[in-house]
């Protein structure tokens, strides 16, 4: 009965895909462990059920001394039973060990979750909101610290990493499966964190290239206006900036060099190159009058051929 | 002397003082130890019910489609566990077939220390009562396992909870003080015997001792774990340095280095009870062998060295986590010891079925199910893969359900007929005991399996492919009521016809 029930249900869990050079392994593990306790129950239950139909039987009561053949039995039960368990540890171990290993020239990614969800940084700086991985190449994940303790669980890579409450770590994963999986932190569901989910895109052959070069901005050979103009694009800016003098979250850049601005501490400020790429990194120090501190800095994360061609961006749509 | 045909002698004597005594009140204040379980039958059943109806209402929300309101989930799921962790699994086998099995298994007329028993059970009574408020007025939400960070800045006024459980650690100290002291003296010479060796003493008298060991000495460490917290959130001091990296860890350790040895702790208990209706069953002694007591001897070790299979991979050094491993997987070991052991005394020789022989043989299969599946969360890569998911929940509950309530149902039908002096309705308890026997699979395979989906557990939310495997779950819950509630109205029933077939007599 629970048996069908356990086959029945397999092929439903079948269903999830097996998507990293982990999957395999775990998968080796949780079947050999799987098919022994199948067989164990099966046969605890074989036992159960040979009981009750032989009771009342007419033979005589037993003294609960077992004979020497049912005693070697047991001896040889428990020693088998400890081989199995030294068997159990050697093979976790070598996984185990394959899991704890970051392998030489893995590509860094920074995972930090906090209160608006998971974040991805990527080493050219560009912050991204879903895990862009490769397919056939080691990622090295750091966890970043963060105030509640998380795990970093995607089913589909059979990886779950706990992270400690204010403390880091380092994991890695090798996707095999290209694909959009699930990413969740299993922990604390009670938390801001609850169960924060992101997907997790692994990119086919060649991808992950084409996903980085765009996201590591436009080629800086440009002319500086066409430069500025796909930074703009690229980076973000549109969410909160126009380019058709509507006012949004932040103030549209057409016109916007035409004249003088109020600063919300009533100073007025003369809209010139350094006015700009002061507001690009370190957007708070000098905030418009009727717009709120919002904007996130860009300091180091654009270089500075790109803030160039920003500003003749801007410029060029008086 | 105590073997179980001996036993019937005992309880003839203790019925015919019982009945002195028994009819006046509940017995709030009773120094007899049989009166007093049943006053904590009556609160445990109390608590099983309430227990066992949010277990269905947690395994409901998730596939009726209802909109989750996460909080209200998180509040049921905590108090679930509290009630039935801390006023059921845990003090349920002691309390009550503590109370009325080991006096007669060595031969005494009650505990040794009848006062102090008493004030185990109002300590006991006292932890129940705080729940109910906690239930009523403010139930907590951090997870009967006290989850920090969170359970230090939970605002849902989880110290009516914190209370109980102290009160529930002090009646577990009494209560295995009490099991030991009842066991030392029993050897002493007196009323025309002579004073008995250990050898003489019955394996289930080992097993009640060695969960009362257990119980007693992990509860001072609950308390260290609640007060730590008891502190932390009133401020007075940075007890598990919240601000400090690691918190979350520090506690957890606290937590589980109590936690695992209670768990062991109620399986000791479990294994006394039914080796008793084993050897009861095929009509023999119960005699403790120098490998079954070496079995016991090594559960209290490995219960208390285990612990740290409850931090697996969450920052100790790797030496750390393959010990931890290992020790988690070789309490396998003498465990299986017993079980084969007595599979092979049972097939030797002639039984007396009956409904607590088939609830002991399904305690047996449930333990090598429960035990296999924790092999998979000590196991490394799988360890890490199924921590906090809904494989854990299963495991903990193929144990507690499937072991330890099935234990407590094998020692009540086992007892039933001296302590509530009525005759067992064998077809009614059979069919309770196949239901609870397929319930409990067909409500935590399922559980397992979604545990390998990634399904996070303590989440009303579930992940892509969850439905059909949480619908089962469902059902088997649904079934698992059925069952509980099924064993104790044949129990009752079983009490309520034989005394209206006596009032029928004294009419005629």
């Amino acid at each position: 009965m629970n048996t069908l029930l356990l086959l029945a249900a397999t092929t439903d869990a079948a269903s999830l895909p097996s998507a990293s050079t982990f999957a395999p392994a775990v998968d080796q593990t949780f079947l050999l462990a799987a098919w022994f306790a199948v067989f164990l129950v099966v046969l605890a239950t074989g036992a159960m059920l040979l009981v009750l139909a032989g009771g009342r039987s007419s033979a005589p009561a037993g003294t609960g001394v077992l004979g020497s053949g049912a005693r070697r039995v047991v001896q040889s039960g428990v020693l088998v039973s400890v081989l199995l368990v030294a068997g159990f540890l050697v093979h976790g171990a070598f996984v185990w060990a394959d899991l704890q290993v970051v392998p030489r020239g893995a590509l860094p990614v920074q995972v930090a979750l906090g209160d608006k969800g998971w974040s991805f940084t990527y080493p050219n700086g560009y912050v991204a909101t879903e895990l862009h991985l490769p397919i056939d190449r080691p990622v090295k994940l750091r966890f970043q610290a963060a105030r509640e303790p998380y795990t970093f669980s995607v089913p589909a890579f059979r990886l779950q990493v706990p992270v400690a409450q204010g403390e880091k770590r380092d994991a890695w994963v090798q996707a095999t499966l290209a694909g959009e999986y699930e990413l969740f932190s299993t922990l604390r569901p009670a938390s801001p964190f609850a169960l924060a989910t992101a997907q997790t895109v692994v990119h086919a052959e060649g991808g992950y290239d084409k996903w980085y070069q765009d996201i590591s901005g436009p080629p800086l050979d440009l002319p500086p206006v066409e430069l500025g103009q796909r930074s703009y694009q690229m980076r973000g800016c549109t969410q909160c900036h126009t380019v058709d003098g509507t006012k949004l979250v932040g103030p549209s850049f057409k016109g916007f060099l035409a004249r003088e601005h109020k600063l919300t501490d009533g100073q007025v400020v003369e809209p010139n190159d350094a006015y700009i790429q002061e507001s690009i990194e370190d957007p708070t120090a000098k905030v418009l009058a009727g717009f709120e501190p919002v904007m996130p800095s860009f300091k180091g994360r654009l270089p500075e051929p790109e803030i160039k061609g920003l500003i003749a961006y801007i410029k060029s749509l008086q | 002397m105590s073997s179980s045909t001996d036993i019937g002698v005992a309880k003839a004597g203790s019925a015919a003082r019982a009945s002195e005594t028994t009819e006046t009140g509940l017995g709030l204040f009773t120094l007899d130890s049989n009166r007093l379980a049943r006053m904590y039958a009556l609160v445990m059943g109390l608590a099983l019910v309430a227990g066992i109806f949010l277990a269905f209402g947690l395994a409901l929300q998730p596939v009726s489609g209802a909109p989750a309101d996460p909080e209200a989930y998180r509040r049921m799921y905590t108090m679930h566990g509290l009630a039935l962790v801390f006023l059921v699994a845990l003090p349920a086998i002691p309390g009550v077939l503590g109370n009325v099995m080991l006096p007669r298994l060595v031969g005494e007329e009650g505990m040794a220390w009848p006062r102090l028993n008493l004030l185990a059970f109002h300590l006991f009574a006292t932890g129940a009562l705080l729940f109910l408020v906690a239930f009523l007025a403010a139930p907590a939400d951090t997870g009967w396992s006290l989850e920090v960070p969170f359970a230090i800045s939970s605002t849902s006024g989880i110290a009516w909870s914190l209370a109980a459980m102290l009160s529930l650690a002090c009646s577990f100290v009494c209560s295995g003080a009490n099991v030991i002291a009842t066991v030392v003296q029993s050897r002493r010479a007196g009323d025309g015997r002579a004073a008995r060796s250990w050898s003489e003493l019955p394996f289930s008298a080992w097993a009640f001792s060695a969960a009362a060991f257990v119980q007693a000495l992990a509860a001072p460490i609950l308390v260290v774990a609640l007060v730590l917290l008891f502190a932390q959130r009133s401020g007075a001091a940075d007890a598990i340095g919240a601000s400090t990296p690691g918190a979350d860890l520090r506690f957890d350790t606290w937590f589980w280095t109590w936690g695992h040895p209670a768990f062991g702790a109620m399986l000791l208990a479990a294994l006394a009870v039914v080796s008793e209706v084993f050897a009861s069953s095929a009509g023999r002694k119960n005699t403790a062998t120098v490998g079954s007591v070496s079995a016991l001897a090594a559960i209290v070790v490995l219960s208390f060295a285990g612990a740290g299979v409850h931090v697996l991979g969450r920052g100790a050094s790797a030496g750390d986590d393959a010990g931890a491993s290992a020790l988690g997987l070789l309490t396998g070991v003498p465990f299986a010891y017993l079980v084969t052991t007595w599979l092979f005394q049972l097939a030797g020789g002639a039984l007396r079925v009956t409904t607590g022989l088939a609830y002991g043989l399904v305690f047996l299969v449930m333990l090598c199910a429960g035990g296999m599946a924790g092999v998979f969360l000590v196991l490394p890569p799988t360890a890490a893969y199924l921590q906090n998911t809904c494989f854990a929940t299963a495991q903990f509950h193929y144990l507690a359900v499937g072991a330890a309530l099935v234990a407590l149902l094998a020692g009540v039908y086992h007892v039933w007929p001296s302590w509530a002096r009525a005759t067992v309705r064998e077809g009614g308890g059979m069919l309770a005991c196949f239901l609870l026997f397929i319930g409990v699979h067909i409500a935590f395979v399922p559980t397992l399996l979604l545990g390998y989906l990634g399904q996070p557990r303590r989440t009303g939310a579930l992940v892509a492919g969850a439905d059909d495997l949480a619908l089962w779950s469902a059902v088997g819950s649904a079934l698992v009521i059925v069952a509980v509630v099924l064993a104790g109205w044949n129990l009752l029933a079983s009490v309520l016809y034989s005394a209206s077939d006596e009032a029928g007599k004294d009419g005629a």
